[in-house]
């Protein structure tokens, strides 16, 4: 008791909570700027920890790390264009709600959603960390990739109207993720001779070109079409009536709040998955519990909920197998590590015992994070949300020289700049062919995983499939992804069936 | 000719012409990369797990037989009446040209001058024509992005 307590005053200490602040502002910063990634964010605000004290820096780089997660749905609602890969799944719901007159209140929910699903994460980890983390341990390669050909049903659940399009776009996903450095010989794959690809395609680019780029295209088109038939160019005002969150809707979206932050906290926990995976998966499982009325895809204030509850509760639970057991969950976690040592302070099972009353505060800051996020958050969002209704002849060449900017960032490479673009026009002819451009992403997030994983099990089971029955929880993952794969198939086929009968 | 549930008469026409379009695309494509993409730029790898060929083999093998399947689906299938209003493409054309301009601009001349460029030729290709908008917006993006450079981000 005495640890916590001073773990506490020790994060309650102006130092401290003002490097939270600074944390939290620096962090929106970057998760509302397309390309600057919360990793490199993290990478460039290390160094600048050297000189505070160890309670104050952690808590600086964990701010940092918390708000790019919720700053990134401010792109995806207002522009299309996910600040962070995590985020790209906020954009099925988040634009649609912006066109509609609605972005404050899409806003607000990613805000609020946001918060919950971090706080909930955060006191999961203080509760929670050791038991958890001995789950984390049992995860190898097997057991890896059965979570990844769970994973891969999803493609199937966001089909939409068309299962055989959606797969196509899906598996086009995964081919695409196949380019560069085999992972096992690490011989060039698809590389065309271009060193540039040896890393693959980049992970920004790609969600920059299929979703931003392409979205500016559609915009242009709709814009240069309206001004030629002298039609009105429509801005997206804000609906006055509708653009405040009532208690009913908190109601309405609270089981899908708490629901993603469950799935959440199981991306977080389990290494390798990290927030884009578990931002896509909530989205999925939220609209497998849809009912009558709700319209995910077109503009439902569940679907933001549902993705933004989820990035959010990822990083505070891919803390649990770092503190427990040194091993980090996500690209950040392995950063913070980094901090941590500079600091003289090594994550793993003998940290509560070393240093109890640093973790106790850093704890505490966690939660203390979580609130200035909510502060700087709700103080933003109202000048946020008059982005929608500056017209489309500023914001779209404004957003194509962010969409250049951004891929470009994430390598500081001109060629990512090329790439961002070819995708991006990829993703306009998959539009407007009726491919969709989600379930290509993701397919190309989970395919570099799925690879690694059944590469590693093949070795690991020395090519023998029935090696697979001594991983029980391998076999619970296979099983669930059976059931899900009827689950989800069967009403997208009923879905077509109806769209064709209704013409 | 054939009736949709609505009683309304739609061609079978364009959705088969749409279908063997995409056969011939797609289906293509995926026999390109099968048998000579694939070969050409990925060795056969080592012999301790997987050949690096598989997984694109297979991806590009499923691609291809999905799209058969579509084209196959499309003969026998009542046809859905085709979407109404697509804009020409020469719109979004003329956009991906500017950009690729602009890009270029960034490529040559850096960010400041070639993010102005880049724009300028959108702002351009979009209508507009004020030179006071013309003028503004290629020097704010200029000055916007010497900050960002000047800054070391």
């Amino acid at each position: 008791m005495e640890n916590i307590l001073l773990g506490a005053s020790d994060a309650f200490s102006l130092a401290a909570v003002t490097a939270v602040f600074g944390g939290i502002l620096l962090g929106y910063i970057v998760g509302v700027v397309p390309g600057l990634s919360r990793p490199a964010a993290l990478a460039v605000a290390v160094p600048l920890t050297y000189y505070m004290t160890p309670i104050a820096a952690i808590a600086f780089l964990v701010g940092v790390t918390k708000a790019s997660a919720a700053g990134g749905a401010t792109g995806a609602i207002m522009l299309n264009t996910p600040g962070e890969p995590s985020s790209a799944a906020t954009c099925y719901d988040g634009y649609p709600l912006a066109r509609a007159g609605k972005a404050a209140k899409a806003l607000k929910i990613a805000l609020y959603s946001s918060v919950f699903g971090d706080t909930v994460s955060t006191l999961v980890l203080i509760a929670l960390a050791m038991p958890l983390a001995s789950f984390a341990l049992k995860m190898g390669p097997v057991e890896m990739t059965a979570v990844m050909i769970f994973a891969l049903t999803f493609i199937a659940a966001l089909s939409g109207t068309s299962l055989s399009k959606g797969l196509v776009s899906g598996i086009f996903g995964i081919l695409l993720a196949t380019v560069g450095l085999d992972p096992e010989s690490a011989t060039p794959r698809l590389t065309f001779g271009m060193i540039e690809l040896f890393d693959g395609i980049p992970l920004v680019s790609a969600t920059v070109g299929m979703l931003a780029f392409t979205e500016m295209l559609v915009q242009a088109e709709a814009y240069i079409r309206a001004r030629k038939s002298g039609e009105e160019i429509q801005r997206m005002e804000l609906l006055p009536d509708d653009n405040g969150v009532s208690l009913k809707e908190v109601r309405e979206v609270a089981p899908t709040a708490v629901r993603s932050t469950l799935v959440g906290i199981a991306a977080g926990i389990i290494p390798g998955l990290g927030p884009t995976i578990g931002a896509f998966l909530s989205y999925v499982v939220a609209k497998k519990f849809a009912k009558p009325g709700d319209r995910f895809g077109e503009g439902d204030i569940k679907g933001v909920a549902a993705t933004e509850a989820a990035d959010n509760a990822v990083l505070p639970a891919s803390f649990i197998p770092l503190f427990a057991i040194g091993l980090p969950g996500s690209v950040s976690a392995a950063i913070l590590v980094a901090a941590f040592m500079m600091h003289g302070v090594v994550p793993g099972p003998l940290i509560f015992e070393q240093h109890p009353r640093l973790m106790y505060g850093i704890y505490v800051s966690m939660l203390v994070a979580s609130l200035c996020m909510l502060i700087v958050g709700r103080v933003g969002l109202t000048f946020f949300a008059r982005i929608g209704s500056v017209p489309a002849v500023i914001i779209i060449p404004v957003v194509i020289v962010f969409c250049t900017l951004g891929s470009f960032l994430e390598h500081h490479a001109m060629f990512s700049v090329y790439a961002m673009m070819v995708l991006g026009v990829v993703g306009y002819f998959m539009q407007r062919y009726g491919y969709s451009v989600v379930t290509f992403l993701i397919g190309f997030v989970i395919g570099p995983l799925f690879e690694l994983s059944l590469r590693q099990s093949i070795i690991v089971t020395n090519h023998q499939p029935e090696a697979v029955l001594q991983h029980p929880i391998a076999i619970a993952f296979l099983v669930m992804a059976v059931v899900a794969v009827i689950f989800f198939v069967k009403p997208a086929g009923k879905l077509a069936q109806a769209q064709r009968a209704g013409g | 000719m054939n009736g949709d549930t609505q009683g309304r008469r739609v061609s079978r026409l364009p959705q088969f012409r749409r279908a063997l379009g995409e056969l011939i695309v797609v289906g293509g494509a995926s026999l390109a990369m099968i048998f000579w993409i694939i070969p050409a730029q990925t060795s056969s790898g080592g012999e301790l797990g997987l050949s690096p060929q598989l997984v694109p083999t297979v991806c590009s093998a499923a691609i291809g037989l999905l799209t058969l399947f579509r084209f196959i689906a499309a003969l026998v299938s009542t046809p859905a009446p085709e979407p109404g209003d697509v804009a020409p493409l020469h719109y979004a054309f003329s956009i991906i040209v500017a950009t690729a301009a602009g890009i270029a601009g960034i490529a040559f001349w850096g960010w400041p001058i070639g993010g102005a460029i880049l724009s300028l030729l959108v702002l351009l290709v979009l209508g507009e024509r004020r030179p006071l908008m013309l003028a503004a917006m290629p020097v704010l993006v200029a000055v916007l992005l010497f900050l960002i450079q000047k800054t070391g981000i």
